[in-house]
């Protein structure tokens, strides 16, 4: 068996980790490049959103490496993405590959039959290789997410352009590697030490916002041309609402969520689908923690997103935060995004000179 | 006399303005980009350049608009922005107290709310060029109407005509469906210019508070027929401003002149732009498996820039003395 899952961000690096301890064979696809969106959007239903096509064409090129199982998550409630491993599943078969497709129910609390559903895939399991897997892939995990933390507020301050985007790729390399918890460990807390090395401090108080919206987008940086990087280019610090392990434990334990279907209550009192009770609830708490602006980013057509998009309107006036909306598709022209984001950053940076009190 | 110069390069229209040290506008240039850029700039520097008196200097310059950090590589710019921001300038540059600025451009529009002369929230139209200037261009080849006369002839309208307005796939078989039924080609066009209005309305200006003074800017502003489907639809005065199709040039030159006044020097290069070489080269890297599509851009044989790398392999590769980067 050789198996292979869809990149999203760093995921695959942890997935690698975990799978390989398994006893898995895995192929890693190729990274994300114009090839693998070309391939998606070809084999794709058109109106599909964009990260299913991004999924296929990830699925394509690994196949074509010889995978010949590939792992995907399912999913229930409103959102279509609870559909899609099934229908790319068809597309691939259609296409004349015939791959074993594990679709995995995210687990909401039944952790236990979700690691049977897993377990099945890999014979000859002992109890002490499954702790080890998971030890490092969890290793793995949170300190991926911490020095992609770092990562969005350092490289606002490099002192060159690309120097902490190189450390960060360096060293995620190096963890990628790494079959050694502690040394993985070491290796995080080192780079984010590197990473502070590179900057030169702000001659002003940093403009900070915070990236909402839907959760792929959040994660995987292809899709919305990395608006963090983006930002951060302009001197921006930035921070997101989701990364890998909020999305790993909320899937786990879906009581996490309470805290921002708190928040999201006066808007949004039940879960629509998708993201869209996240990007609400997270709007406003970071409107509370005194952010200067909100992004919010999501596949075009995403609908849990776009009933988000038309509250956020209403709390962008309530909060007195300005919020902007982008919707992305298989577009690849970087200038109408770039002028909306400089644009909002000079509204935020005008807005900031004239202190907000006298709008 | 110091003057200062903004370049505008839009989908559809390359703009030069040129403005005094007070703001007011000297000269200005308005060019069809015709999908060449690099052309079009030369064209409108060539022709400014030829215009001006000898006792003229340029102590700055800008750009703006989509094509913005090219024009930037031709003329030296000393600052290049975004084109909301150079539009915003322009316009309280104008009208101090403006609230609304509404711009419709050959491809895109957009709408920026203004108070207290900042700008406080703006949107432009996303995904589709429905209710833009190509389109009015598009339909008024297909009637054979000069683009110039189209607002002049929906004046005329005496009957409404409704056309639907929210795809322009949709408007133009309904203009051709209403045509076929015998209405006058002015209440048609009529109807084109409020269906424009309404899905502006409806989509750009979807929840914004438009109050009073409004401005209306870009090259569609010179069309008298919206600019009444305007007021009808508000039920408020706007106002198209003198200059309106070259507002983001103006913007851009205003901007130019503070960013000089801060630095102390210009990069302009001066009006020989319009005579230099300049050419792009692409060419894939083959560096990593993202394959990046590098742009390189290069005056007489000499590469002034690369873009394009996700890695600034390329990038930095002009910028290495010292890791000074221009960028908006």
């Amino acid at each position: 068996m050789r198996l292979t899952y869809p990149h999203m961000g760093n995921l695959g690096i942890i997935l690698k980790a975990l799978f390989e301890g398994l006893g898995g064979d895995v192929i890693v696809p190729p990274p994300i490049t114009e090839r693998t969106l070309s391939l998606g959007v070809q084999y794709s239903p058109e109106f599909a959103c964009l990260p299913l096509k991004i999924n296929v064409g990830n699925f394509i090129e690994a196949l074509e490496m010889g995978a010949d199982t590939i792992l995907m998550l399912g999913g229930v409630g409103p959102c279509r993405f609870g559909y899609y491993g099934q229908v790319q599943r068809e597309i691939l078969k259609d296409l004349g590959y015939n791959p074993k497709m594990v679709i995995v129910e995210p687990p909401q609390g039944r952790f236990k039959d979700f690691l049977r559903d897993l377990a099945s895939l890999f014979p000859g399991l002992t109890v002490g290789k499954v702790v080890d897997a998971v030890k490092l892939a969890w290793e793995k995990m949170a300190y991926l997410d911490q020095m992609e933390r770092a990562l969005l507020v350092f490289r606002a301050h490099e002192a060159y352009r690309g120097a902490v985007t190189n450390k960060y790729n360096e060293y995620r390399d190096y963890i990628d590697e790494s079959k050694d918890p502690k040394e993985v460990k070491a290796l995080g807390l080192k780079v984010i030490e590197e990473m502070r090395s590179l900057t030169v401090p702000p001659v002003e108080e940093p403009l900070r916002i915070a990236v909402v919206g839907e959760i792929y987008f959040l994660i995987e940086p292809f899709p919305s041309q990395d608006i963090f990087k983006e930002l951060n280019e302009l001197g921006v610090e930035v921070d997101k609402t989701e990364y890998i392990s909020d999305y790993v434990l909320s899937n786990i334990f879906p009581w996490k969520l309470n805290r921002i279907k708190k928040e999201a209550r006066p808007y949004l009192n039940r879960v629509i689908g998708g993201h869209a009770v996240n990007t609400i609830g997270n709007t406003r708490e970071f409107a509370d923690k005194g952010y200067d602006g909100i992004i919010q980013i999501f596949p075009f057509t995403c609908t849990p997103e776009i009933v988000a998009q038309g509250i956020l309107s209403r709390m962008s006036k309530d909060l007195d935060i300005p919020i902007m909306s982008l919707s992305y598709d298989e577009n690849t022209g970087q200038v109408g995004y770039q002028t909306r984001i400089e644009a909002f950053v000079d509204l935020l940076l005008r807005r900031r000179e004239m202190g907000s009190a006298h709008i | 006399m110091k003057a200062y110069l903004g370049v505008d390069v839009g989908s559809v229209s390359t703009d030069i303005a040129l403005i005094d040290e007070d703001g007011e506008v000297i000269d200005s240039v308005y060019l069809r980009t015709q999908g060449q850029p690099i052309k079009a700039v030369q064209e409108g520097m060539k022709q400014i350049g030829e215009r001006i008196g000898k006792n003229v200097t340029i102590c700055g310059a800008g750009t703006t608009g989509s094509g913005r950090q090219l024009a930037g590589l031709i003329v030296g710019a000393d600052i290049i922005k975004n084109e909301i921001t150079a539009h915003a300038v322009a316009a309280t540059h104008i009208v101090p107290d403006v609230q609304t600025i509404l711009e419709i451009g050959g491809q895109d529009s957009k709408i920026i709310i203004l108070r207290k002369g900042i700008v406080t929230d703006f949107a432009m139209n996303t995904v589709c060029a429905a209710g833009t200037g190509s389109f009015l261009d598009q339909q008024a080849y297909r009637l054979d109407i000069p683009i110039e006369e189209f607002g002049d002839i929906a004046l005329k309208s005496t009957t409404a005509v409704r056309i639907a307005g929210r795809c322009t796939v949709f408007a133009e078989s309904d203009m051709i469906h209403k045509q076929q039924l015998g209405y006058s080609i002015a209440d048609i066009i009529n109807g084109l210019c409020e269906a424009l209005v309404r899905n502006y309305l409806n989509n750009i200006g979807k929840g914004k508070e438009i109050l009073e003074p409004i401005l209306f800017q870009g090259g569609v502003a010179a069309n008298k027929g919206i600019k009444a489907a305007f007021e009808r639809a508000l039920g408020k005065k706007v106002i198209v401003p003198k200059y309106h199709g070259v507002m983001g040039a103006i913007g851009s030159a205003l901007l130019a002149k503070e960013a000089v006044e801060k630095k102390g020097s210009t990069d302009f290069k001066g009006f020989e732009v319009s005579e230099m070489k300049f050419e792009t080269n692409g060419f894939d890297c083959d560096g990593c498996a993202n394959m990046c599509e590098v742009v390189e851009f290069i005056q007489s044989g000499i590469v002034l820039a690369r873009w394009g790398d996700k890695c600034n392999k390329w990038t930095n590769s002009i910028y290495d003395k010292g890791n000074t980067l221009k960028r908006a």
